[in-house]
């Protein structure tokens, strides 16, 4: 009885320290990073031949002609390839699984020839009736990235090296749409023959299984905890050099936990570190923070056909009585730039005349009393914020703090995006405004113009429901036009006309920042390529 | 005995159909459209179509019900929106991982509780009774995702003793899918490595989620046990000439179990319920993420498929405990 007194009351201290020693823990990890164990880590690399990744999610599929979610994409872009890519770091399009390319004078027929003695990790041969069969597929499925290939009329296998697309009409991004890392993948014909069941193109088999010709192959998926994918020996690009054999992706959801195993070294990089660290967390040698400029977008958009906001001068309005700075500095800690005009700074024929909206409360004033509103008499509008959301939300509350200065009243509604996905189907049920980032899938104007602002695009991905027939006919012109200066200047001329239509409020473009340890070596950061683990080493 | 199990499982398949059909009404009554979130942003209203075809969200809502419940009757739970593999298999992935942490919970709760509460009873008011209070308060009010923060700060950070989180390390492959209970899996295929990495990884997360309920029964059975030695019975005992021990944890206990029992059961399933948090802090791939993912994305069939697989096991859980009752108590006898 004694011996279980004296343990129970070891035991009761025990819990009671847990909490003290526990909150002594979290003072000392304030501390400066230059701990003994920091120090030996800097020497010593954690598992040299494996990069580990902490990702706050996993892949909902690993069908690449399915997946368009930013972790299915990361998984793909190991094992699957595409006929051409960007060069890393950079706007420019370069080979990949094709050797070269030409296109036809009316910018219809563009022929791949590719390259030889390619195989997929099943054995099968790389040739043009796997890029044929591929594409079959994506346009057969239908689904998430097919629609940037709904030009495609035909393709054709010339000979065993070269195929030819034959399409609707001259689409000039057509070579961008092809380097873009979701969609145009190709995957091995005997795979899909072999896993089809009733005519479903194996897509339950690829969901879960990959077969590409890429430097990687999966070797194991365990659902919510993590995905592993070992070297292809095999592969066409050799071993030669210094790489990593295995890449690991680790499911850690908690933002907390992904630093403590980034600081450990248990993770090389981690994907969802707060904005609110990374000052504290650059200072720790061991650690690399990388801060890229992007092209990731962030609005506020109108709902271009409803009640007042059919004018263009209420619009404006808004647009002038919105504190960007505040925005920029206050919610993302002056991590992003500042929008000029609808096109990202940094993209190509982006037209660096716009004069953006700044904040001039006379001004905004002004532009309601000409639309009738004078003091903003009468205006209310909803603003729906996505749950979880909480950049979304402060961006929010700042505007609606904004917009009281103009009598504008503003209320926030704050739904899963199911439901406002839902009730953006049409102009009737939207609301009246909402924030949405918005990530292009390929670097060409044509990917956020002709996809935000055509009315071609209303009831997919055109939410504000702006029309405008001018800017209609620029932007149809300017992806079929095959002279590079009428196109820059069609497209200088739509960005002009929809900044001054101000169909949305154009906040901010996100930068994007990347923690991985400094024994990681060989990263480059490419705005709409997911990192490739192939052209890293750790040393 | 055998008539009242039955009863009680004929009254399980009423609640399933209840809980199905409230389920289903109120996911479906919720404004969204989980299909054009899963068609892609830049989908067009054919695409969308065509997927809600596929998934066959294109029929009337009673239609979809009697569907799903056929289906149902088949083994079929549905296909998810999201990641269009089926919710069975989904939900058998997740599911034993969530039992695995709760019952380790349970365990954990259950072997630190009951006999605290039982020292703390019979050293009423001593410093092993304060001790025990002041435990119990901070298990009921400690956030578990606080707690959980600063149990991977001291022991992963600190003192490097245990894993960060997942259930099993990454330089191992998970043991041979027997139970989906990695202890059980590693044991019976003898694969020691794996069996040392999964319970190292339980630990945190199993004294995190089971920290709450181990103040609740150390309360319970703190209080249970003081009215029960105030019987009459307990005097005879200590008349006889009983050891103290002998009156304690063979006559009063017994006596006062039975209310702990009935927490433990409740917690149990509350354990299951409420493990997401936990699952979130510990990257513990369960049930409870799975679940909230499900309702964030409106992903009906998984919603679905959640709520009843919980359902059956709240109801299941009960029933054990009741059944329980009659071997403690032999005065209690099911007609």
């Amino acid at each position: 009885m004694k011996k279980v007194r004296q343990f129970l009351v070891l035991l009761l201290i025990l819990i009671l320290c847990v909490s003290l020693v526990a909150g002594c823990a979290q003072s000392a990890n304030k501390a400066p990073t230059n701990s003994k164990n920091t120090q030996e880590n800097q020497t010593k690399v954690k598992n040299p031949d494996t990069m580990v990744v902490a990702y706050n999610d996993q892949p909902t599929t690993l069908d690449p002609h399915i997946a368009y979610d930013p972790e299915s994409l990361q998984a793909i872009s190991q094992v699957y390839e595409g006929l051409v890519t960007y060069k890393g770091g950079t706007n420019e399009v370069v080979p990949q699984l094709a050797e070269r390319w030409e296109t036809s004078s009316d910018g219809k027929v563009w022929t791949f020839y590719l390259k030889k003695n390619i195989k997929f990790t099943d054995g099968a041969p790389f040739n043009a009736d796997a890029v044929k069969t591929s594409f079959e597929r994506l346009l057969k499925i239908n689904q998430g990235p097919a629609w940037m290939f709904d030009m495609i009329k035909s393709i054709d296998v010339v000979d065993e090296y070269t195929v030819k697309f034959n399409l609707e009409y001259a689409f000039v991004p057509f070579i961008h749409a092809l380097a873009n890392p979701s969609g145009p993948m190709i995957i091995s014909p005997k795979a899909i023959k072999e896993h089809e069941e009733n005519g479903d193109l194996a897509q339950n088999w690829l969901r879960q299984n990959m077969v590409g010709t890429g430097p990687y192959m999966l070797e194991s998926w365990n659902m919510g905890q993590d995905f592993t994918l070992v070297k292809n020996p095999d592969y066409w690009g050799g071993w030669e050099g210094k790489h990593v054999s295995k890449v690991v992706y680790k499911v850690v959801q908690e933002s907390s936990s992904q630093r403590l195993m980034l600081e450990s070294g248990d993770a090389d990089f981690a994907n969802a570190i707060p904005r609110d660290v990374i000052e504290d967390l650059s200072k720790n040698p061991d650690i690399t923070v990388q801060v890229d400029s992007t092209v990731n977008l962030l609005n506020l958009f109108f709902n271009n056909q409803r009640g007042a906001l059919k004018d263009k001068r209420v619009r404006q309005a808004m647009a002038y009585g919105f504190s960007y700075d505040d925005c920029i500095k206050g919610v993302f800690n002056n991590l992003g730039k500042r929008m000029q005009g609808p096109l990202p700074p940094g993209m190509w024929a982006h037209d660096s005349t716009i004069k953006p909206y700044e904040k001039d409360v006379e001004k905004a004033k002004k532009l309601l009393e000409e639309a009738g509103y004078p003091g903003g008499k009468g205006l209310k509008f909803t603003i729906m914020v996505e749950t979880g959301s909480e950049d979304y939300k402060k961006v929010a509350e700042l505007f609606q703090s904004d917009m009281k200065e103009l009598g504008i009243d503003i209320s926030i509604q704050v739904l899963a995006w199911a439901t406002i996905k839902d009730m953006l189907a049409s102009a009737e049920t939207a609301p009246d405004m909402f924030i949405s980032g918005f990530y292009p899938d390929y670097l060409d104007p044509d990917n956020v113009l002709y996809a935000l602002y055509s009315s071609r695009t209303i009831g997919s991905i055109n939410e504000s429901f702006y029309t405008n027939p001018q800017v209609d006919q620029l932007l149809e012109e300017a992806r079929r036009s095959t002279d590079l200066a009428h196109r820059e200047e069609l497209y200088k001329r739509a960005q002009q006309i929809i900044n001054d239509d101000c169909p949305a409020i154009f906040i901010l473009v996100r930068d994007n920042i990347t923690t991985m340890r400094s024994w990681v070596k060989g990263f480059v950061f490419h705005p709409i390529l997911v990192n490739r683990y192939y052209f890293m080493y750790k040393e | 005995m055998t008539t009242y199990i039955a009863r009680r499982i004929a009254m399980l398949i009423v609640v399933l159909i209840g809980m199905s059909l409230l389920t289903f009404i109120i996911s479906h009554a919720i404004p969204g459209d989980p299909v054009r979130l899963a068609a892609g942003p830049h989908a067009g209203p054919e695409q969308i179509e065509s997927l809600r075809k596929q998934l066959g969200f294109d029929k009337p809502l009673p239609v979809q019900y009697l569907m799903y419940i056929s289906d149902l009757l088949h083994g079929d739970m549905g296909t998810s929106i999201e990641t269009r593999k089926p919710v069975r298999e989904e939900v058998l992935t997740y599911l034993p991982a969530t039992a695995e942490l709760s019952i380790f919970a349970l365990l954990i709760s259950v072997a630190i509780g009951l006999p605290l509460g039982v020292v703390s009873a019979t050293r009423k008011n001593t410093f092993i009774d304060n001790g025990g209070r002041i435990a119990s308060l901070l298990g009921a009010s400690t956030p578990i995702f606080w707690l959980g923060l600063l149990l991977q700060l001291l022991f992963y950070k600190k003192l490097g003793l245990l894993p960060i989180g997942g259930r099993i390390g990454i330089e191992l492959n998970p043991p041979a899918h027997i139970t989906g209970f990695y202890i059980i899996d590693s044991i019976l295929s003898g694969d020691w490595l794996a069996l040392k990495s999964s319970i190292l990884h339980l630990i945190l997360p199993a004294f995190t989620l089971g920290y709450g309920s181990m103040a609740v029964f150390t309360r319970m059975t703190r209080s249970s046990i003081l009215e029960v030695l105030n019987e009459d019975y307990i005097k005879t005992a200590r008349a006889k000439g009983l050891s103290e021990r002998v009156v304690i944890y063979k006559h009063a206990l017994r006596n006062a179990i039975l209310p702990v029992m009935t927490i433990i059961g409740l917690q149990f399933a509350s354990l299951l319920g409420g493990a997401v948090l936990t699952e979130t802090v510990f990257s513990w791939p369960g049930i409870g993420n799975y679940g909230v993912h499900a309702i964030m994305t409106l992903n009906f069939p998984a919603i679905m498929g959640v709520t009843l697989i919980t359902t059956v096991i709240f109801v299941i859980v009960n029933l054990i405990v009741d059944i329980s009752y009659a071997f403690i108590d032999p005065r209690i006898v099911y007609k």
